[in-house]
């Protein structure tokens, strides 16, 4: 009886390990050919990307230290934000990626979409989240759009 | 079988199976009520400091960003900074960032690690994914479960005709006065 629950306990182990592969995912969905976007061309263009799957290239300023669901990318202008909101599809942002350029890949939408999601975060960050969302909504761009996250790789 | 057997081997079996998620929804459930209190998830230090080092915003201020570091001692973490309109420069490190108000030249580095247990089990009552989702409902089903079956586990005077009715009803209660008070 006890081998079988240790052997039920080492797949489950085995389970959770395979779950967290991320990055492996990316590496696949850019295979798939989605549209490689500048930081610069969403800033000038945004709705020609509304509802597309875009990979764009930028570097995480900001990550959420509460539920992790969240993050911010920035390209040349520090002052353009970019919101890319972990779905339930994905586990959440470590730490480990502010400051790092990334490649990220996802749905590019209007805030609106996920605004309930996005109200979850801010109430569960409190005023940590507050400066970084205080200076997106004085942004003159994306301040209302944001990426729904699939995948992403570290640069 | 007969039903109060069942009862108490549903009880019984479901509740050994739940008990660990129990416990990670329980200490998760802890740490979010205190979220406002401490960071559950990440431990923090920070050291404060203050720097002479002017910043500017064009390319020669990579050289004052070294100077800091080398002042700091963290010129082997450095990974990039992030300077946007106002006066607060990022410096992000390996395993942490450097904080500097650039007007006043006051500053904080800030050292981040996950904080053991903590982290894990707040990790899982954050909805990590999909399939959690559903293995969590799962549990939160069997939870009612439990909690059902448990109350038709004794019998006599300390059941839920007598003692066990008077404790139910208080458990009730509790929840709707707080709500009254809210």
């Amino acid at each position: 009886m006890m081998k079988k629950i240790i052997g039920f306990a080492i797949m489950a182990a085995l389970f959770a390990a395979c779950g967290n592969t991320a990055e492996n995912k990316a590496v696949n969905e850019n295979d798939k050919g989605v549209e490689q976007v500048t930081f610069t061309s969403i800033t000038e263009n945004p709705d020609q990307y509304l509802g597309k799957e875009i990979t764009v290239e930028g570097k995480v300023v900001h990550v959420c230290m509460h539920s992790g669901k969240k993050m911010y990318i920035v390209g040349e202008d520090p002052d353009i934000r970019l919101f890319i909101s972990a779905g339930e599809e994905v586990p959440k942002f470590p730490t480990e990626l502010l400051g790092s350029e990334i490649s990220v890949t996802g749905v590019f939408q209007k805030l609106e979409a996920g605004a309930e999601m996005e109200q979850e975060h801010a109430e569960s960050e409190e005023g940590e989240a507050c400066e970084t969302e205080e200076a997106i909504a004085k942004q003159p761009v994306l301040a209302d759009m944001m990426l729904d996250y699939k995948a992403h790789t570290v640069k | 079988m007969k039903l109060r057997k069942l009862n108490r081997v549903t009880h019984r079996d479901i509740g050994y199976l739940i008990a660990g998620m129990t416990i990670i929804y329980a200490l998760s459930g802890i740490a979010l009520n205190h979220k406002h209190d401490w960071n559950s998830n990440y431990i923090i230090e920070q050291r404060n400091f203050t720097t002479d080092i002017r910043f500017t915003r064009d390319s020669s201020n990579e050289e004052s960003v070294y100077q800091l570091l080398e002042e700091l001692g963290e010129t082997r973490n450095y990974k990039t900074s992030y300077y946007p309109t106002g006066d607060k420069l990022t410096l992000f490190l390996v395993g942490g960032s450097a904080i500097v108000n650039t007007t006043t030249g006051e500053g904080y580095v800030e050292r981040i690690s996950k904080r053991p247990l903590f982290y894990q089990v707040n990790f899982l009552h954050y909805n990590p994914g999909k399939w959690w989702k559903w293995f969590s409902d799962i549990f939160c089903v069997s939870l009612i479960l439990v909690t059902i079956t448990g109350l038709f586990i004794i019998k006599g005077k300390n059941g839920i005709t007598r003692r066990g009715a008077i404790l139910t009803v208080i458990g009730i209660l509790l929840p709707i006065i707080f709500l009254f008070i809210y």
